[in-house]
């Protein structure tokens, strides 16, 4: 339950995240970047522990688009390997899925839920993103103790999962007529570069995979790149990776 | 995940019913066109395998109107079938005799009869594009989401048999299907480790692909489970000169 000051303070805090993703959809943005910055919102926002988003491969299945971190992509891939979990509940349904007590109702999903309590989360919830009848994916977010969404917070959620959606169908619009079927393809395979170029920067830096990913992201932050430019620019190798990795030090 | 590598399987299985053992490598791009005109509600299709669109390779398809379709794309450098191997996503055109503002000349010119729709799928694993399959019908028409599900599976297996023929010429298929239901959860990792081999051998990301599935096929393991042993570090490869006798391929 959120007191009166600290709400006033929240819905500031609110409206200048929304203007900040709504002034990025007007302008050329990056879609993975915007959907990372999107599950980053869903942790200061919405007092989640992590987040993380999948799509739908449109081929009957999801797939991992972004996290805010290692833990949120390895409890993903898990609901994805498991066929069982929130995200997916809520993929199939198209509608909202609060997992608010996990501990107290280990039945619901008998082999996801260990590993999630084992992870440290208590709830879980799954926002749908849809459009126009057809859902596209799921938000996920992780709370460390049995939180369940407010009235207020489920609709902010949800208008998040909202804008989601239209960064998605709505990169490149501006510029070229792309539909959903192949932006969906676009975003995924981004993940697949951004991947590759961690590994690189992991090996070169002899780095751990996380930290490997905040070189990439950190990078990308100082020089005003996006990130999967930067992404492929590294395994393009048009982009040094040690300068990636020095990123801290004046070049 | 079991749809996934259940069209695989299908679809490899015609492939080898109809290949002879001796049959030559450079086959296989032309059952596979015709293979996906068997398992889909199309009238051709097309292979086009190459590195950049400006690199054509190899053309492979079910008619000569088909490939003249194809050959008029990539000399003029615009029409679905470029468009989908330079964004990385589907390009889905009901037909191709409407006027197009993102392929002007393509659409200008008087297309064979038995062309009209279009459905361009880009042939990738993960970051690493090697070409693209382009279905089309004789009469203006939309994919349904059904339709579209199947192709894009299609497209996954194609990816994988061409993958397979043009790195190490061998018909082991078992290995293809098997990775093929893991490339979901598993791609993760194995994009990480395709980026940790590229470092170590400073090669392109095709290459380190290469690498890992000789390695996996090698030891009778999965690629997941090769990867997961680099990524782990308990696994390295050193820049080795190409096996003599053997080309080099460019993807």
């Amino acid at each position: 339950v959120v007191n009166a000051p600290r709400d006033t303070a929240r819905t500031t805090e609110v409206a200048r995240a929304f203007a900040g993703l709504t002034d990025a959809l007007v302008n050329e943005y990056d879609v993975t970047e915007l959907l990372q910055r999107l599950v980053d919102h869903y942790v200061s926002l919405l007092d989640a522990a992590a987040a993380g988003l999948m799509l739908t491969d449109q081929r009957g299945s999801l797939r991992l688009a972004v996290a805010t971190d290692e833990r949120i992509e390895a409890l993903e891939l898990l609901q994805l390997r498991l066929a069982e979990g929130p995200c997916l509940d809520c993929f199939r349904q198209g509608r909202p899925v609060f997992g608010t007590d996990l501990a107290g109702d280990p039945g619901r999903w008998p082999r996801f839920v260990p590993a999630v309590l084992d992870a440290g989360y208590q709830a879980v919830h799954a926002l749908p993103l849809r459009l126009d009848g057809y859902t596209l994916g799921g938000m996920n977010l992780f709370y460390a103790d049995r939180s369940a969404l407010s009235d207020d917070q489920a609709e902010v959620a949800q208008a998040l999962a909202n804008l989601a959606t239209v960064g998605i169908l709505q990169h490149h619009g501006t510029r070229r007529s792309t539909t959903l079927t192949q932006q969906l393809e676009i975003v995924l395979n981004a993940r697949a570069t951004i991947g590759q170029a961690r590994g690189f920067l992991a090996e070169t830096g002899d780095l751990g995979s996380e930290d490997a990913l905040q070189a990439l992201r950190g990078y990308a932050r100082a020089h005003g790149l996006y990130l999967a430019d930067v992404a492929r620019g590294i395994v393009e190798r048009t982009l040094d990776a040690r300068e990636v990795l020095g990123g801290d030090a004046p070049r | 995940v079991t749809e996934r590598g259940r069209a695989a399987r299908q679809f490899l299985a015609r492939i080898a019913g109809r290949a002879g053992h001796s049959s030559a490598h450079m086959e296989i791009p032309r059952l596979v066109c015709a293979v996906c005109t068997e398992v889909l509600p199309v009238t051709d299709a097309a292979v086009m395998l190459m590195a950049h669109p400006d690199d054509r390779h190899t053309l492979q398809a079910t008619s000569a109107a088909m490939s003249e379709v194809e050959e008029l794309q990539f000399s003029l450098g615009e029409g679905p079938s470029v468009e989908a191997f330079t964004s990385g996503g589907p390009v889905l055109v009901q037909d191709i005799s409407v006027a197009d503002v993102r392929w002007p000349v393509f659409t200008g010119q008087r297309h064979p009869a038995r062309v009209r729709a279009i459905y361009a799928f880009p042939l990738r694993q993960g970051g690493i594009s090697i070409g693209v399959l382009s279905l089309a019908r004789d009469r203006p028409a939309e994919l349904t989401e059904d339709e579209r599900a199947e192709s894009l599976l299609t497209a996954d297996a194609v990816t994988l048999t061409m993958l397979k023929y043009l790195h190490d010429h061998d018909p082991a298929y078992g290995d293809v299907a098997s990775q093929a239901a893991a490339h979901m959860w598993d791609q993760m990792k194995v994009d990480e480790a395709i980026g940790m081999v590229m470092a170590q051998l400073n090669s392109s990301a095709a290459m380190a692909l290469a690498r890992l599935r000789a390695t996996a096929f090698v030891r009778g393991q999965s690629l997941p489970e090769v990867a997961n042993e680099v990524v782990n570090r308990t696994l390295r490869f050193d820049p080795e000169p190409p096996e003599s006798g053997r080309e080099r391929r460019p993807w």
